[in-house]
């Protein structure tokens, strides 16, 4: 079925995979599914995605390929092709990069707003922290409540 | 199918079976909110098979948007235990599931003129060891054939931190619609039902083909 796949119903299925990975808030989740998406791109037999930066890539095997998930200005982690029909697959690389560029965005759209609420929350803390040291110079030091009795 | 579909939220149509992952209760009950409302203003029936959700809640939100008190009651509008009605005795039994559709509908049609509306949360599928519970896509794919014949309109919640990505994937693609930041929206990985290709809509070279294919 997939050999008959026409270029725009492979581009539709790809456009709608960056939209409905924005529903899914955990990194597991996110890599599952856009896999198991990308494994229906014709030509594609296999499909893995990492959707972090890791300190050492696992090894690419024979008949793999690798496409780094990188946005404007930083890679976020990397997608693993097998291609079993490179013919198939030809015609739709190009709507396959676009994807994995909001992949990318999407990736990094979720790091900011990481990055946003870690600041958040440190602010917060510092603040309830200064709002306690307010208060506990609203009391009085020891010698002056002595003298106040 | 989906040239029966509205992409209006306040105006579902009937046989329109739409997908709706989500990430926030709010989120949920924004979208499914507006949906509810619309059909119950336009004579419909709404019934809400419920995991975790409160009647009082959605009630309430439902009238904030301006539903009248007397139709959030029955025959119009209705809150049931998901849990009861998809897994009584603890089992999912797909068939017994779709005849209670069926049955459903049947009733609706009897009571109002508008589109008969079902939504259930479908958290209880997530629980590991469930049994029937991998029977779970092959019933959403079964809704599409009994929608033919029993145009109810059905929204499907499913709560993206419940399920894994992979079988979030497959249940996508048993949905002819999907519901994305409060928009109805075609599936383009929708995958219709076997038996469609021994239908009228089959293509003479027996391939299945994009929605607008037009073989030579």
């Amino acid at each position: 079925m997939a050999s008959i796949m026409r270029m725009p119903d492979v581009a539709s299925r790809l456009l709608m995979l960056a939209v409905m990975v924005r529903s899914l808030p955990g990194r597991p989740q996110f890599e599952a599914f856009a896999a198991a998406a990308l494994r229906e791109v014709p030509g594609v037999a296999e499909a893995r995605v990492h959707g972090q930066t890791v300190l050492e890539r696992p090894a690419l095997a024979r008949g793999w390929t690798r496409y780094d998930l990188v946005s404007g200005c930083e890679t976020f982690g990397f997608v693993d092709l097998r291609i079993a029909d490179a013919g198939l697959f030809a015609p739709h690389t190009g709507d396959v990069q676009n994807v994995l560029n909001l992949l990318a965005h999407e990736l990094e759209r979720r790091a900011t707003l990481a990055c946003l609420e870690e600041a958040h929350e440190a602010l917060a803390r510092r603040h309830e922290d200064l709002e306690r040291r307010i208060g506990d110079r609203d009391e009085p030091p020891p010698m002056l409540r002595q003298s106040v009795r | 199918m989906t040239d029966q579909a509205t992409f209006d939220l306040g105006s579902i149509r009937p046989g329109t079976h739409v997908c709706f992952i989500y990430d926030s209760a709010d989120q949920r009950l924004d979208a499914l909110g507006r949906i509810m409302a619309g059909v119950l203003r336009g004579g419909g029936s709404t019934t809400y098979f419920a995991c975790d959700s409160d009647l009082d809640v959605i009630r309430d939100h439902l009238g904030q948007r301006g539903v009248p008190l007397d139709l959030l009651a029955e025959p119009t509008f209705a809150v049931k235990s998901a849990r009861e009605v998809y897994t009584p005795g603890g089992r999912f039994d797909r068939d017994r599931m779709l005849q209670q559709l069926r049955d459903a509908y049947a009733r609706g049609r009897a009571e109002v003129d508008g589109t008969v509306f079902f939504t259930g949360e479908m958290e209880w599928a997530a629980e590991p060891g469930l049994p029937g519970r991998e029977h779970l896509v092959a019933y959403e794919q079964a809704v599409n054939t009994v929608i033919r014949t029993h145009p109810f309109s059905a929204i499907c919640q499913y709560d993206a931190a419940a399920f894994d990505g992979e079988l979030l994937f497959e249940i996508v693609k048993a949905h002819p619609l999907m519901l994305v930041r409060n928009q109805i929206l075609a599936n383009p990985y929708y995958v219709g039902p076997p038996e469609a290709a021994n239908s009228d809509d089959a293509c003479p070279c027996g391939e299945t083909h994009g929605l607008d294919h037009a073989h030579a």
